[in-house]
């Protein structure tokens, strides 16, 4: 679960990126935030990372209190998350399997576990194939299908994917919300940013608004209002 | 930490380096050149020093006694000489001594002396060799005060231009030694800077999968490990070499200053285990100092 309650984050010498944002996402959900470039959406997701530091209010995730962590404690909160970007920033000196591998050894998994989890995780997101190519021969797509499969290889409780489908074709876009909807429906609650309304309007996922960092819409809440 | 995780970490750190090997050539390049210069300057002072002393033990002063001094007189002055602290050695040279050498010295004009052996004019003297030359005039003066003495004739350009060539030397020896040192350091950091920035996309992905600090910092400490050893063996044997090839060519030479040079030259192996030691510990620090400072910046996501 993801809860905000009250949060700013206020940039030294700039404006507020997020201004007394509150929020609740329950276990289980699937939520697009949209919002034009600069409306808070990546300090959103970094807030959640603990990549920033909060400058007021509290935010919650999975039990933990994100705004006091230690820094010690960070490496192991971040194993419950898992990370996709827009840039899918794969590994270009690692083939798929390694970089896919990469997430489980750095947190110091055991190899036996590592050599069947990843040949799975693999199989789940049509990979095999492409186990020993790098990331220069391979599509967009594919690429972010690689990305999906290291954020889901240590069973995350929580997906935050940040515009994933910006540097893939129309098509490919689609796939991957609908990769992203299957991990979803397997319970794993999934936090994607976007700027592309005809995803938002075709996979009817909740969705959130913001704006010059203010939450201005959530179709949750219009939906319990219209009731 | 599991066994196999540090095999693995390791490992990357073997990998690292293969995979970046352009920047782990010039690190092991920038930090043998450094390295040598510093073992080179090292080398140079060292070397200077011993040469200096060597001029030093050289450096006698002479002692002329009064005529009157004889017997009982000569034994005491003979005893209270070698008491003076600063003094290493004292020779008594008779004046019969005196002549014979004088005559030596002359070679075949040395018979034109001979009409002097009956009647010779020379005083007794002493050949006395001072351990600290700086303390010369002291302990002159501490001879002139023994009474007895009709003269002391002492080369002090000699004994100052020692002097001040050895304080050059340990003072510029220093100054470049530290020079090198801080350049050294500013180029291996700027370097390592590069190799920590040309990785720092790897770093930022596994700080978001959760990796901690240590376990990020340790492929970069094996990397820089392995760097420093590599180049603090490389720098220490291309020393050991040109210093051997120096030493040939010196005692080959026919030059009779190049002569005196080898025969006062210090040998390698008295310093190499010192060297070789300074030269790890100074790679490994570096090496480990780089993945330390500079990966700081990155491990703050």
């Amino acid at each position: 679960m993801v809860e905000f309650v009250n949060v700013s984050k206020k940039y030294p010498g700039s404006h507020y990126a997020l201004n007394n944002v509150s929020l609740k996402i329950s276990d289980g959900e699937f939520v697009f935030v949209l919002g034009a470039s600069g409306a808070g959406k990546s300090t959103l997701l970094k807030l959640i990372l603990k990549e920033e530091k909060l400058s007021a209010g509290k935010i919650i995730v999975n039990g933990f209190d994100v705004g006091r962590l230690k820094r010690k404690e960070v490496p192991y909160y971040r194993r419950k998350i898992g990370v996709v970007f827009q840039d899918f920033r794969l590994i270009d000196t690692m083939n798929v399997y390694d970089n896919i591998a990469f997430a489980l050894r750095v947190i110091n998994a055991p190899s036996d576990y590592i050599s069947k989890r990843v040949p799975y995780v693999m199989d789940l997101l049509d990979l095999t194939a492409f186990a020993k190519r790098f990331p220069e021969q391979l599509s967009g797509g594919e690429q972010q299908r690689v990305a999906l499969a290291r954020a889901i290889v240590n069973n995350p409780d929580l997906i935050i994917a940040d515009e994933p489908t910006g540097n893939v074709d129309p098509g490919m876009s689609r796939e991957i919300v609908e990769l992203l909807s299957e991990i979803n429906r397997q319970g794993t609650t999934v936090l994607m940013v976007t700027h592309e309304h005809s995803l938002v309007t075709r996979f009817r996922h909740r969705t959130i608004i913001l704006q010059d960092g203010a939450l201005v819409a959530d179709s949750r809440e219009e939906a319990a209002y219209a009731r | 930490m599991r066994g196999s995780s540090i095999k693995y970490l390791v490992h990357e750190g073997f990998e690292n380096i293969r995979q970046n090997r352009q920047i782990s050539v010039a690190s092991v390049g920038v930090l043998v050149a450094c390295l040598i210069l510093l073992g080179l300057s090292v080398l140079f002072a060292l070397n200077v020093n011993a040469m200096a002393g060597y001029i030093e033990s050289q450096n006698e002063i002479m002692v002329f006694l009064d005529y009157d001094v004889k017997g009982q007189d000569l034994i005491d002055l003979d005893e209270k000489l070698k008491k003076i602290e600063n003094i290493s050695s004292v020779e008594f040279v008779s004046s019969d001594e005196g002549l014979r050498q004088w005559m030596e010295d002359l070679g075949d004009d040395g018979t034109l002396l001979e009409w002097l052996i009956n009647d010779n004019p020379l005083q007794n003297s002493y050949r006395v060799v001072l351990k600290d030359l700086s303390k010369m005039n002291d302990t002159i003066d501490e001879i002139y005060n023994l009474g007895g003495i009709e003269s002391i004739s002492a080369s002090y350009d000699v004994a100052t231009s020692v002097q001040s060539l050895k304080k050059a030397v340990s003072l510029t020896g220093t100054a470049i030694v530290i020079i090198l040192a801080v350049v050294s350091f500013m180029i291996i950091s700027n370097t390592i800077r590069l190799t920590v920035f040309s990785r720092s996309k790897e770093i930022s992905i596994m700080k978001y999968v959760g990796a901690t600090d240590a376990f990020i910092r340790l492929p970069f400490i094996t990397e820089g490990i392995v760097i420093g050893l590599v180049s603090a063996v490389i720098a220490f044997f291309s020393i050991w070499g040109g210093y051997e090839i120096l030493s040939r060519y010196l005692m080959g030479s026919d030059a009779s200053w190049m002569q005196l040079v080898y025969q006062n030259l210090i040998p390698f192996e008295s310093v190499a285990l010192e060297m070789g030691l300074y030269f790890v510990a100074g790679g490994v620090f570096m090496g480990c100092l780089g993945s330390f400072v500079f990966l700081g910046k990155y491990l703050k996501v």
